[in-house]
Order: C-alpha cells, then structure tokens, then sequence
C-alpha cells in the first residue's frame, strides 16, 4: 500500500515538473490543471487494480507531456496570448 | 490519430524536403529558436516565463530564507495566510494532504531553483522544517539571533530579503 502511495506521489511530482517546461503560458496551466484535477478526482480510490491502471495511464500521458514540451518548445509562435504580452508590457516600461 | 498523422508526415517529408532545400538557408534557421531575434531585443526577461536563476553572489540569510519559503506558502492557494505560523503543522492544522505538500516542494523548487528528493520532501511537517532543510542545504548557521552582532545586522539580513524579492 505505501510503496503505491509513493509512486504515485512520485507520478504527480514527474508530471507537475514536466508541465512547468511548457514554455506558452495557456499549455502550462492548462496541464498543471489537468493533472491537479485528476489527481484530485481519484484521491480516494482504494480498488488496487484501478490505481495501476491509473498510474498505467499517468505515465502514458507523461510521456505524451515530455515529448509535447520538446516540440512545444522548438517551434514557439510568435504571437503571445494576451497575458504574456501585457506582462512584457508592464516589465518593458 | 495522433500516430497516423505522425506517419502521414513521415511518409510525406521526402516529398516535402526539395522544396524546404530551394527556400532561403536563414529563414529556416531562425524558425525555430526559443526566442526571436526582435524579442530578444524588445524584451531581455519576461516574468511569466521567467527562468530563475540562482546568482552566486547573493547568499542566503535566514531572514531571508524564511521570507521566501513563507512567501510561498503564503501564495499557495489551500493555505490560509492568516493561520499559517512557523510551526503549524500542515496536515492536522491547514488540512493539506501528500498530494498539497507536493506542491509546495515543486513550488519550492522553483522558488529556490534547486531539488528536493523525496526523502527530505517527506520530512516537512511544518514551515519550520523546510526553512531548517533550506539553511542546511545553503549552510546558514545564523538562525539565532547573533550575540556579536548588533540589531544593525538583522535589519540589514531583513533587507537583503526584501531585495531579492523584488528582483
């Protein structure tokens, strides 16, 4: 029970790590959403092949995060979302 | 989906490539920098995607340790800045759970731009032991109010942490 427990800290913590690499602002939140929701949704399971199965899940997807975050990060767009430009305003000035 | 458009790119790049060869050689190296040319020049550091980094001039003081880790905490959405003391205990008195304290170490990383193992990240129960944990990592003793040092000394540790917070 406490080493499932451990590891599945150990997922939340990858990920979480993984999704502050997200160089655009709107994918950053939006992943460090999704998985705090998530992990917060089955924060009480206790049926033990559900809980691998999830943590199967986790590390599917962050695979999918860390690959994501690879190209996400070579090809930036030029155009920023509106928050990111006010705050280069606000630092500009 | 994802895999097959993945192949169709795959299958159709070798069409694609002679023409990539006759555009211009600089437009496809400056496509795809991190950073722009023009940005770069507009705009040296932008906060929200602001990389901290740790300068080795600037050392760390207990007041200034504990500001920062307080700060944190303060920031963090499921503490209640009124309730937080140094030795309030996370689990019984701010009702965090493993998956909170988590959080705080992975904002905590950010913050102090370093890593905290699992094993140390265990052991925090109050704020206490995280800012004992960061002066150990950093190797400030001064935790105590220094004998030999005048009241000077504290307001000047005091204000080297208001600094750093606002760089």
């Amino acid at each position: 029970m406490n080493s499932t427990r451990q590891s599945v800290l150990n997922l939340y913590r990858e990920l979480l790590r993984e999704c502050h690499k997200f160089s655009l602002y709107n994918y950053r939140e939006y992943f460090l959403r999704r998985v705090r929701e998530e992990f917060r949704q089955n924060r009480q399971m206790q049926d033990s092949a559900k809980i691998s199965e999830l943590v199967k899940r986790g590390q599917a997807n962050l695979a999918i995060i860390r690959r994501q975050v690879l190209i996400g990060n070579l090809y930036t767009p030029e155009q920023r979302s509106i928050i990111e430009n006010q705050q280069r305003l606000s630092t500009a000035s | 989906m994802l895999s097959s458009t993945f192949r169709l790119l795959t299958r159709t790049s070798s069409f694609i490539r002679p023409v990539i060869g006759s555009l211009p050689r600089r437009s496809l190296f400056l496509k795809p920098t991190l950073v722009s040319f023009n940005e770069k020049h507009r705009q040296p550091s932008m906060i929200i995607n602001h990389i901290p980094v740790r300068q080795s001039h600037v050392h760390y003081t207990y007041p200034m340790i504990e500001s920062r880790v307080m700060l944190v905490l303060r920031l963090f959405d499921k503490i209640d800045g009124n309730a937080l003391q140094l030795d309030s205990k996370f689990a019984q008195d701010l009702g965090l759970d493993s998956l909170d304290i988590v959080e705080i170490t992975a904002a905590l990383e950010d913050e102090f731009w370093t890593e905290i193992p699992d094993v140390d990240s265990d052991h925090f129960v109050t704020p206490r032991h995280i800012i004992q944990y960061l002066c150990d990592k950093y190797d400030v003793y001064e935790h105590v109010e220094p004998v030999s040092a005048g009241k000077e000394y504290m307001e000047e540790a005091k204000a080297a942490a208001e600094r750093a917070h606002h760089h």
